[in-house]
């Protein structure tokens, strides 16, 4: 069966217009997390929220952990971009 | 350090920063506001942005720094209230040489998702709050001018400190306060939505500066600014259109801009993260969208508010208890109000109706109600209820 690519959906946000909201594969949702646990803060919020802030990104999930909003930062650059959905392996 | 600077009343329904009242609002609204004062041309507008920054900020300041007597101290005291209250990023190591930076702006922010371009410094909040932090360091009220702003290309913001002459900022506080509410037949609307636990989950929650100084949440960034520096630039902006018979005009702006930005800042709120594990679980119909919302907005500290009643779609009523835009009317002012002061609330009152009951896009949506306030308690010393009511003018 072939596995369900990574796609995503703009999510209405006035912290930044590209705003989106990433469906990772689901053999790769945990990977996704544990990657950047490895490097990153990931923090819990009261209301179950799940959060990586890195220098670029904030990713943001609920206790499913898919699909992951992904909120870019003022630092935010187009190869960030360009990384980050290398990492994902996702292509528009 | 958290737990010494946040606390909440819940009887009043106010979130408090060292002890002071803080609103929450996004930074679309605080954009929007600013520039209606600031760029209404008959007024020094940036006069009343300035002298209210460094008055509330100032009130703040002074409470933190409270026993602590070394200035490196009280300079990172200042510069992590700054960030830790959503503002953004200060840098204060040659404030002593009169120069100030911001690596991140919330305002800048704001304005650039609001007007989509920046043509002029636009950080007058940062320069009242380093102008009040100059005069709790040196104990002489200092001019402060924004000479680089992110918002025009800039690396950073930059601001130059200069001497002043004058007095220090003072304002007449009245020690009014408002009889408790008389609340025999008033109460929610029935809904499935639990708006005291929504109320309680936001309240416990402390919203504090990223790494950036900035608090992005409900999709939008959040800052906690003082109640005060709210109501003195609402106040002295009429008061001053006021003087040149322009007494409704202010108030139509200041409506105005509360309307769109209630429209587009709750809906980025409805259809964010925190809005569907918190709020969309409980929602059934569509009034209980309205009674979420109501419900989010006091849990960000503006006062109690709850939709009251729904006639039909064309008409509704909502009630707000100690809002603060009523009780801070009366806490700068000695008499009752001329008329109604509640100008925010009118504005996201109107907004949220829209939101919900209108339809098509934003743009359609906008301006198919409005929203009037037939009993304000800052017009009598009656009561602390404020009673708004939402109209279809489609």
């Amino acid at each position: 069966m072939k596995k369900k690519e990574t796609f995503r959906v703009r999510v209405v946000s006035c912290i930044h217009p590209e705003t989106y909201k990433y469906f990772l594969r689901d053999d790769f949702v945990d990977k996704f997390w544990k990657i950047l646990g490895e490097k990153y803060e990931k923090k819990v919020s009261v209301l179950g929220l799940v959060s990586i802030e890195t220098e670029a990104f904030i990713f943001q999930s609920n206790a499913l952990l898919n699909p992951v909003q992904v909120m870019r930062k003022k630092k935010c650059k187009d190869k960030d971009v360009e990384e980050f959905h290398k990492f994902i392996n996702f292509t528009e | 350090m958290k737990n010494k600077m946040y606390s909440y009343d819940k009887n009043y329904c106010r979130r408090k920063i060292y002890d002071q009242n803080v609103i929450v609002h996004c930074h679309r609204y605080n954009a929007r506001m600013i520039s209606t004062i600031e760029d209404t041309t008959q007024i020094d507008g940036k006069k009343i942005v300035l002298d209210s920054a460094e008055y509330s900020f100032g009130n703040i300041l002074k409470t933190a720094m409270t026993g602590v007597s070394s200035k490196s101290e009280k300079i990172k005291i200042a510069s992590d209230t700054y960030s830790y209250l959503g503002l953004g990023k200060l840098v204060l190591d040659s404030i002593d040489s009169g120069n100030v930076q911001a690596a991140t702006s919330h305002i800048v922010s704001g304005w650039l998702a609001t007007f989509g371009n920046v043509t002029r410094p636009v950080c007058s909040i940062t320069a009242g709050y380093i102008r009040a932090l100059a005069y709790l360091l040196n104990g002489t009220p200092v001019e402060v001018t924004e000479t680089k702003c992110i918002g025009l290309g800039h690396e950073q913001c930059e601001f130059l400190i200069s001497e002043k002459k004058g007095k220090p900022l003072e304002e007449n506080v009245t020690g009014f306060t408002f009889p408790k509410a008389d609340v025999t037949g008033i109460k929610p609307i029935e809904s499935n939505v639990n708006s005291e636990h929504i109320h309680n989950t936001l309240f416990d929650m402390e919203f504090v500066g990223n790494d950036e100084g900035l608090i992005p949440m409900f999709n939008s960034y959040l800052a906690s600014i003082p109640e005060d520096f709210y109501n003195l630039v609402s106040i002295k902006y009429v008061e001053e259109l006021d003087k040149i018979h322009l007494r409704h005009f202010a108030q139509k702006r200041l409506i105005y801009a509360a309307e769109v930005c209630g429209m587009n800042t709750f809906y980025g709120i409805i259809n964010s993260q925190e809005w569907e594990a918190l709020v969309k679980p409980m929602l059934r119909d569509t009034k209980d969208m309205l009674v979420g919302m109501a419900a989010v907005a006091t849990g960000l500290g503006w006062g109690k508010f709850f939709l009251e009643k729904v006639e039909d779609q064309n008409h509704m009523s909502f009630v707000t208890e100690y809002s603060y835009e009523s009780v801070g009317y009366r806490k700068f002012r000695n008499l009752p109000a001329k008329d109604s002061t509640c100008l925010m609330f009118r504005g996201v009152t109107a907004g949220i109706v829209e939101l919900t009951y209108s339809s098509g896009t934003l743009q359609e949506k906008f301006g198919t109600y409005d929203a009037i306030e037939p009993t304000c308690c800052a017009t009598s010393s009656d009561g602390s209820l404020c009673k708004l009511v939402a109209v279809s003018i489609k």
